[in-house]
């Protein structure tokens, strides 16, 4: 356990440390994967499969907002889209529209979720998705969730229909638009699909939020069961049992992916340095706020090499050593080595008669300090 | 001299008002009722332009039966229909609009209240560096007389 507090601590100093780096860095290789896949998975335009332009976007996206790498992923599907059929193009603006009216407008902050879906169902971890989105928000991402859902599907359709319809001549236009809408609404595994996410997104929050211990970690279980059982049904039920074994692993591998996640998150949540400007009637001010860590500190064991001369840490003990002398002239106290051989055999002296804290023991009560005290005094005045 | 106490405090309002807390001053400035309009007028809009896009797509998708029926069709009976799915849609918009935004109005009314309190903690600090400059000016104009 000390050793994950350890590295947990490790991981926020050089977080805080290298925050600058690290978080461009992370964004460029996510936006990097994204256009990459958008490529592979559609890859009509042959210039934006060019590795210059995945660079130069993908740099572009390291240092700006997320929602900017979404408005960029949207304008790579757009314009493979557009290569292929410019009527399916318009097609996929007007659909884009419609999913923003009706669903993305109620969590714009959630937008990454209509990349991520298709994005991770190429790698055939979609259902990281639902269980990241129960656990670090609410249950309204549940409409971008549907998005990224309807949104793949879309592309998937698109995809199919383009390969078998491949001279698309104006004439053909129409009858390939008729094809890929009929397609679309008569696919029942799309509703499915979406309201297995949701009711995954529903499980893990409401456990999530259960005032027990280790609710994070039981969400994600739960979320896993959830989706496991919901795709299991769809599939039965859509006679696509074939994908079962893949559905299994894909949850079991995001189930674990979720857990990394929540670990990263409690170790570097508000641990950011913030970076704030303000200014008052005699200042401008620019400062730069580093939360404080708390490192988990090793339990040092001490081993007396000579345990005789060693004082063993109990003040009680060390006292046993000594003996308490009156001296009735003065009024002060002694304190004599009982051992005369030792190098302490000496005579100390405490200016009032009191104990250094040293050779005081800790567990003497006030009414023992007093009755001694009277004693003494008893024997300065008899 | 700078107030170290007074920029601590004008720090953490500062990340706040830059960081989560500037949806919430954004909300502070409605009251309830004419934050929760607004959004329905909004709701309202969006539904609207996307419900225009879905029968354009449908339309596009049955251009061939509509242009070949376009005089046998029952106009009265299609616009209803599209009336009434529209106001249905709309009334479930709305509904979900006026109690998910009540919802979110009254929680982000919940984590202004800590914000809230550290300006007034702010405002006592200036209170308390105008009185010191009073003061120190007074002194001033004493030691000035009694010169």
């Amino acid at each position: 356990m000390i050793k994950i507090l350890e590295l947990r601590s490790l991981l926020r100093a050089y977080y805080q440390k290298f925050q600058m780096v690290v978080d461009p860095v992370m964004k460029f290789l996510l936006a990097f994967v994204t256009f990459r896949l958008i490529n592979s998975g559609l890859g009509y335009e042959e210039r934006l499969g060019k590795t210059v332009v995945v660079l130069l976007v993908s740099l572009l996206c390291a240092f700006t907002p997320s929602s900017i790498l979404v408005l960029f992923a949207m304008a790579f599907s757009i314009l493979h889209v557009l290569s292929a059929s410019l009527l399916m193009a318009v097609v996929v603006i007007i659909v884009f529209i419609i999913l923003y009216c009706f669903f993305l407008r109620y969590a714009p902050q959630h937008g990454y979720a209509v990349v991520a879906i298709p994005v991770l169902y190429t790698l055939n971890i979609p259902y990281l998705v639902p269980i990241l989105l129960g656990l670090t928000a609410n249950p309204i991402t549940m409409l971008p969730s549907a998005c990224g859902v309807i949104v793949y599907y879309m592309f998937g359709i698109i995809k199919e229909h383009a390969e078998t319809n491949v001279s698309l001549t104006t004439d053909d236009i129409l009858p390939f638009y008729t094809e890929v809408f009929e397609d679309i609404t008569g696919r029942k595994e799309i509703l499915a699909a979406a309201l297995v996410f949701a009711l995954v997104i529903i499980a893990v929050y409401v456990v999530r939020k259960l005032k027990m211990e280790y609710a994070s970690e039981i969400a994600i279980l739960a979320g896993a069961v959830v989706n496991v059982f919901g795709f299991l049904a769809c599939d039965l039920k859509f006679g696509t049992a074939g994908t079962i074994g893949k559905m299994i692993w894909g949850t079991a591998l995001s189930a674990l992916l979720a857990f990394i996640v929540l670990f990263f998150k409690r170790v570097l949540d508000y641990t950011a340095v913030e970076n704030v400007q303000f200014e008052d009637d005699d200042y401008f001010y620019y400062v730069k706020a580093v939360p404080k860590i708390e490192i988990g500190l090793q339990e040092r064991e001490v081993k007396h090499i000579n345990e005789k001369n060693a004082p063993t840490g109990n003040d009680e003990d060390y006292e046993d050593d000594y003996e308490e002398i009156l001296d009735e002239e003065t009024g002060e106290v002694f304190f004599r080595p009982k051992n005369g051989s030792s190098s302490g055999s000496q005579i100390r002296r405490f200016k009032g008669g009191r104990m250094p804290s040293l050779y005081r023991p800790a567990s003497r009560t006030g009414e023992e300090r007093e009755s001694r005290r009277s004693q003494e005094d008893g024997r300065e005045r008899p | 001299m700078l107030n170290i106490r007074k920029t601590r405090l004008m720090t953490k309002l500062a990340i706040y008002e830059e960081g989560k807390g500037r949806q919430d001053i954004k909300l502070s400035k409605y009251y309830k009722a004419d934050y929760v309009r607004l959004q329905i007028l909004k709701t309202i809009l969006s539904v609207t332009i996307g419900y225009i896009l879905i029968l354009a797509l449908v339309v596009l998708y049955k251009s061939e039966y509509l242009i070949a029926q376009a005089v046998n069709l029952d106009y009265r009976a299609i616009g209803m229909t599209v009336l009434v799915i529209y106001v249905v849609l709309l009334t479930i918009y709305v509904v979900g609009t006026i109690i998910g935004y009540s919802i979110k109005y009254d929680l982000s009314r919940g984590k202004l209240a800590q914000y809230f309190r550290m300006l007034k903690v702010m405002r006592r600090i200036y209170r308390e560096e105008e009185e010191a400059k009073a003061g120190g000016e007074e002194e001033s104009a004493v030691e000035e007389d009694s010169y």
